[in-house]
């Protein structure tokens, strides 16, 4: 049969049954809109769990932690395993792995005092933590993370030698130092959801989130290195250093800033000696998908490398199995459309016997009967199949909308609760299509194998 | 050439005790041309040698040829290209489509051909067959809307759309007072006088039979050479 014939006979048997078929294609509406607003909110929570929260696309290893530590602690010295060189060129040459970026944690005491700009009162901690990065780890979100001694200022001896913001950068025990713009820094959004939500309430400050975000290139702190409250470093003098916050990225460290990597070398080599700048407390890795993850971690523990932070995957099995519930929910609503679709053409085919005689004699052939009835179920359910996404997207818009009015602000809180990629609408036609044609399939079968001489006296 | 030819020709309804057979051990042949009529009371099997040579009804034993192509050894698309193409049939109960309007009836056979790609042409074809049976001021009319003469005429129409080498009429005037029958009567034998197609017609009205190059008699599924011819 010709396209075109098809066409207007499917155009035809929608124009008369439009009623029953209208029906049919409800169920099937009904069944994908929650399969896909379902999804869409699987994908969303997983957007921002695992894309802001837990990065399941990325994978910290660290050294596997021994007793060797407690040992050496007992010394009154600890010297961590860390990841050399060598280990970090075996990682970038695995299967699946993109990108690796080492990290230096910092190896001296330290501690910060700042904030002023945004607070009108200077806060501080005594003790500070910190890491490293490869400024590539952020290139696209953040700008002007890198190094500040890439472009060296004059020559200094103290702070006054410089000008603006700059200030002196001179190692301990070095005659003179250089001057150096501030060392840029990046906060995790952990870091400041947690003193939104539990620092600054506590000392009666506003929440820094937006200003931060809004005044990020201004907010400035100093960084006093060699000395904290826990102790002094075993080398190098204590001095201080300006830091200014660039940004908020999920590549930070959770409790503590992030600064280029070079910069953390620089320092640690300074009070910790060389192997503290040459040997990586981590590395991350950037894998090409959340299925390459496994055989990561498996090849990186003949490294002698685990994971740090296993929280990622916990969070991906646990979504995964909410949403397979969920698209099984869905299914259920879909194949009781679709046994309502066999339901409908049943009834269909045997209003029809006779039509279908009719058309078996003017040199319809089985398989012309059978690609009729079969387009013609095609056709419901991709408009049902269309028409369920496009309930699905209204009422996640509408779950937006009530969500950004009634619901409290709270850590990590996304503007959209829900993803819909071009797949899932896709995957929504194409599984409305697949479950109308399984409903249509045995009464289009019945029809095709309609005895044409039975069905064209059975009324007589 | 014999259009139909039928050798044994058996279809058996139900098994065992309670098998039947409608049509019977029937030898039959048609050529190009003629005209033949199967007359009988109802119920002797004629409507279902009439289903068996048109080839709507393949469960049967014996042998048939249609155009010189053995029925039996032809797969469904191929029996149904050669109905579509070759055969018009005409039913006593007209089988026109209430849905569709009169010409589109007339054009129902070119959704399933592979050669009637262009609906203007299909159409234009379907206008004059209507205007051959006197229907043309009819074609945008509901089937409903007209009387059972008129019906039967559109259904022609319809069996004439390919103009088929082979045409096969069920009682055709069964549903048809006597006026309007006789009528249908001079239309096919003004089509066949101008088109020569074969026509093989069943039926119990003996009024038909001044058509009939041949007339055969069928008695409880057997068939016999008529008196008629």
């Amino acid at each position: 049969m010709r396209l075109r014939a098809l066409g207007k006979m499917v155009r035809g048997e929608l124009a008369r049954t439009r009623g029953p078929l209208v029906t049919a294609g409800f169920g099937i509406a009904v069944g994908v809109a929650s399969l896909v607003f379902f999804l869409a909110l699987g994908l969303g929570a997983r957007k921002v769990l695992l894309g802001d929260v837990f990065p399941i696309d990325q994978v910290e290893l660290e050294p596997k932690k021994t007793s060797a530590g407690l040992i050496s602690l007992l010394g009154g010295v600890h010297e961590p395993a860390g990841i050399d060189p060598q280990s970090v060129e075996q990682l970038k040459a695995l299967p699946g792995v993109k990108e690796v970026f080492p990290k230096l944690r910092f190896r001296f005491p330290s501690m910060a005092r700042g904030g002023k700009e945004i607070l009108g009162t200077e806060i501080g901690t005594h003790e500070m933590v910190g890491d490293g990065i490869d400024p590539a780890l952020v290139a696209g979100t953040v700008t002007g993370f890198r190094d500040p001694l890439e472009t060296p200022g004059a020559e200094c001896s103290s702070n006054a030698d410089c000008k603006g913001p700059q200030y002196c950068e001179k190692p301990s025990k070095a005659p003179r130092g250089q001057c150096s713009d501030p060392v840029p820094a990046l906060v995790s959004r952990y870091l400041v959801e947690l003193f939104d939500h539990g620092v600054a309430p506590a000392h009666g400050l506003p929440p820094v989130a937006e200003t931060l975000i809004g005044r990020a290139q201004g907010v400035a702190f100093e960084l006093t290195l060699g000395n904290s409250l826990l102790g002094v470093a075993r080398h190098g003098e204590q001095r201080k250093a300006r830091v200014k916050v660039v940004g908020i990225s999920p590549k930070a460290i959770d409790l503590g800033v992030t600064l280029p990597v070079e910069v953390v070398r620089r320092w640690n080599r300074e009070y910790a000696g060389e192997a503290a700048a040459t040997r990586y407390s981590s590395v991350v890795v950037r894998v090409g998908g959340a299925g390459d993850t496994g055989h990561l971690i498996d090849a990186a523990a003949g490294l002698g490398l685990v994971p740090h932070d296993t929280r990622a995957r916990d969070v991906s099995v646990l979504i995964s199995g909410v949403l397979a519930l969920l698209v099984l929910v869905a299914s259920v609503i879909l194949a009781v459309a679709a046994a309502n679709i066999a339901h409908t053409f049943r009834m269909l085919v045997a209003e029809r016997q006779h039509e279908i005689g009719l058309y078996r004699a003017l040199g319809a052939s089985g398989r012309d009967i059978r690609l009729w009835l079969s387009s013609l179920a095609l056709v419901i359910g991709t408009l049902a199949g269309l028409g369920g996404a496009l309930v699905a997207r209204g009422g996640a818009l509408v779950a937006d909308w009530r969500a950004a009015k009634d619901l409290p602000d709270f850590p990590f809180k996304p503007e959209s609760f829900f993803v819909f990629p071009w797949w899932l609408w896709l995957l929504a036609i194409g599984f409305a299509s697949v479950f109308a044609l399984l409903g249509a399939f045995g009464p289009a079968r019945r029809a095709a194998n309609t005895d044409p001489a039975q069905a064209l006296t059975r009324d007589r | 050439m014999s259009v139909i030819v039928a050798r044994g020709l058996t279809r058996t309804f139900g098994t065992g005790e309670a098998a039947r057979r409608a049509v019977d051990d029937v030898s039959l042949s048609v050529e190009a041309g003629e005209v033949v009529l199967i007359f009988g009371p109802s119920g002797c099997g004629k409507s279902t040698l009439l289903a068996l040579i048109g080839g709507l009804d393949r469960a049967f034993s014996g042998s048939l040829s249609l155009f010189g192509q053995e029925v039996a050894q032809l797969s469904d698309a191929a029996l149904s290209r050669l109905r579509g193409e070759k055969i018009g049939f005409v039913f006593q109960a007209f089988h026109l489509l209430g849905h569709l309007s009169v010409i589109d009836n007339v054009m129902a056979p070119a959704l399933f051909s592979s050669h009637d790609r262009h609906e203007p042409e299909v159409r234009a074809r379907a206008s004059q067959m209507l205007e051959r049976v006197g229907l043309a001021d009819r074609a945008s009319s509901s089937p409903a809307e007209l009387s059972g003469g008129q019906r039967q005429r559109v259904a022609i129409a319809r069996a004439l759309l390919h103009q088929p080498s082979l045409l096969l009429c069920d009682e055709p005037t069964g549903n048809l007072d006597r006026k309007t029958g006789e009528q249908i009567i001079e239309l096919f034998a003004e089509l066949h006088a101008e088109l020569g197609t074969t026509i093989v017609i069943v039926t119990h009205e003996e009024r038909i039979s001044r058509l009939a190059d041949r007339t055969l008699d069928m008695v409880d599924g057997k068939l016999a050479i008529g008196g008629a011819a």
